[in-house]
């Protein structure tokens, strides 16, 4: 475990046993519903989620991550605290999420920050080890660069959808990529998201604390806001389109493009039986061998498992992707035509 | 095949297995890996484990097989289903054939086969003789395409080594049997990646997925001072050195890139 400073404290709260922070610091949760002073920082917890949930970033009273006195600093880790207390009686899965988003953000411009220290060399190192103990990313410095090895970049990258991630856009040499602190920060931003998520999650609920029921009666009805429903277009994406139009003219589909299709059509609720005609067609048919791979996708035979349809980026490697203006967005063909309302 | 055509074939092998046996060797860390073989005219068995070259070449005594597989995974419980056999790494195999470039030479050594009426011709869309469009390619090698597929083979290296920071003695090339060659890589940092990052390795290799600007082609005001330099790392270097260095059609090649290479970079990513 990382022993942070009182400062560093305030920056990576995420990082701070919470319990442990309270009982140090002398106080209870039930004094700060009661307490007129420390209810302050119930309002601040409030505030900082209420921010979150708007996709913003809370507005810290640290000045440069530091602060001026000891009781700013202390009230900036209480409202991280106590904004977890108020998500956790909320219960509201998208409040969580959007949290812990937003704080991953607030992290990230500290430890920015931090790794381009010149001056305070220790800092730097911290935020070195803090990216390692989390994401186990080995990061050098090298002259201006941060490198990393290409397998670690790789980890991280593949969960980002912009092309300027792909690896062919970064400079790769010698097994490493290198990064400015903004990027390298960056690439954990989900990661880091999804450790503060999983740490709120983790948390035990406290039972309904007197002087909380406000804020979080205010936050339930806030978290309606966010509830989608998606609604389901018949139309086939183009990959899927031109997968059954090789398959009708009898030419040759190769095998990942008969897995995508019928992977995607499984996923469509189809039946093998009423999927298994369409390759009829494919030079190589046999209705036996066609049955039995359909069984073995939809996890009927075999091992059980159930197959999923390859995201577009493996279908884009694959050559299977012939994209349309209606795919913006969409990470999966199963998500084609599908909207939020 | 025939049951006598199947035993003929059977006899053969097992004498040239059995007399073979000096140049027939497992690979390494092979207790970790998943083995299945094939026989003439059956199906697949898999899920074996095997311990040395011993083992192996009783496989081949008792079976006779027509191919014997491998996996490059390497698993804690190779003979166990695939659910349980708790994949630990794999290594890094390429597949280079010379199918894939598309020579003109192609021609002259492919034929087609109607999987309807089993007349062969040279290659076409459909059978001449009974029209169907169920046509199987059967192709020879030949040295033009050996030779191309050499060439890839380095480019392949190539990137291996000096971007990927592989050790050139940890990369192993051997014949396919067919059409090209098999470029393994043991021992990388990229043992434990799953499939999604290997496709991102792929690309990589590819030059697929490109941003027009990271190799300095702009939308607006294009000029050839923003392309890489040639001593730059990876592919901004080799991308400059590949564009500025073909002495034949280099100032088309230059001016094309700076007049509509943003677009055509673009449109052909997608």
């Amino acid at each position: 475990m990382i022993t942070l400073g009182k400062d560093e404290i305030a920056k990576y709260p995420f990082l701070a046993d919470a319990g442990q922070y309270l009982k140090d610091k002398g106080f209870s949760l039930q004094q700060f519903g009661t307490d007129p002073d420390l209810k302050l920082s119930v309002d601040k917890a409030f505030n900082r989620v209420l921010a979150s949930a708007e996709g913003k970033i809370y507005k810290s009273d640290l000045i440069d991550g530091e602060a001026s006195k000891d009781y700013v600093l202390e009230r900036e880790v209480f409202s991280f605290l106590l904004a977890i207390v108020l998500l956790k009686l909320t219960g509201m899965v998208t409040l969580i999420k959007r949290f812990a988003l937003a704080e991953a953000r607030r992290a990230e411009k500290y430890l920015e920050k931090d790794l381009a220290n010149i001056a305070d060399e220790s800092k730097k190192e911290l935020a070195i080890r803090i990216i390692d103990d989390l994401f186990s990313i080995q990061i050098k410095k090298q002259n201006e660069y941060f490198i990393i090895p290409v397998s670690n970049y790789l980890t991280h990258a593949v969960n980002f959808h912009e092309r300027e991630w792909k690896l062919i856009n970064r400079h790769v040499e010698n097994g490493f990529v290198f990064l400015t602190s903004h990027e390298t920060v960056r690439l954990i931003r989900k990661e880091l998201g999804n450790y503060i998520n999983s740490k709120i999650n983790n948390a035990k609920t406290p039972n309904m604390i007197s002087g909380f029921e406000e804020p979080v009666k205010k936050l339930i009805i806030l978290s309606k806001k966010f509830v989608t429903h998606p609604v389901v277009v018949g139309e086939y994406p183009p990959c899927i389109k031109h997968a059954i139009e090789v398959l009708e003219k009898g030419e040759n589909l190769p095998h990942s493009g008969r897995f995508m299709l019928a992977t995607f059509l499984l996923a469509r609720n189809q039946t093998v039986q009423q999927i298994a005609p369409l390759f009829k067609n494919a030079p190589d048919y046999n209705e036996k061998v066609t049955l039995y791979q359909l069984n073995h996708l939809a996890g009927t035979s075999g091992s059980g498992t159930q197959y999923s349809c390859p995201s577009c980026e493996k279908l884009k490697t694959q050559n299977l992707c012939f994209a349309i203006p209606e795919c913006n967005n969409i990470f999966n063909p199963l998500q084609f035509g599908k909207k939020g309302k | 095949m025939q049951e006598k055509e199947i035993k003929f074939l059977e006899d053969s092998f097992k004498k040239y297995y059995f007399n073979h046996f000096d140049l027939i060797h497992v690979t390494e860390r092979t207790s970790e890996r998943e083995f299945g073989f094939q026989k003439f005219n059956s199906g697949m068995s898999r899920h074996l484990s095997i311990k040395d070259d011993k083992d192996l070449h009783l496989l081949l005594m008792q079976n006779i097989p027509s191919d014997v597989y491998c996996s490059n995974a390497y698993y804690s419980f190779p003979n166990l289903s695939m659910k349980e056999k708790d994949w630990k790494e794999a290594d890094l195999i390429f597949d280079i054939d010379s199918k894939d470039l598309h020579l003109p030479c192609r021609n002259n050594h492919s034929i087609s086969k109607c999987n309807e009426c089993n007349h062969i011709s040279n290659l076409c869309i459909k059978c001449v003789k009974c029209n169907s469009s169920k046509l199987e390619t059967k192709s020879l090698p030949c040295k033009n395409c050996i030779d191309a597929s050499k060439i890839e083979v380095k480019k392949l290296t190539t990137i291996l080594t000096e971007d990927f920071g592989i050790e050139k003695n940890n990369i192993h090339i051997y014949f396919s049997g067919n059409e090209g060659f098999h470029v393994y890589a043991y021992d990388s940092q990229f043992q434990q990646l799953g499939s999604r990052e290997r496709s991102e390795l792929v690309d990589y290799l590819m030059f697929k997925g490109i941003i027009p600007e990271t190799f300095g082609m702009k939308k607006i005001k294009p000029n050839r001072l923003f392309f890489p330099d040639f001593d730059d790392k990876g592919w901004r270097g080799r991308f400059s050195r590949e564009i500025f260095g073909s002495k034949s059609k280099r100032s088309k090649i230059i001016s094309d890139l700076i007049s509509s290479g943003y677009y055509n970079f673009q449109k052909n990513q997608r």
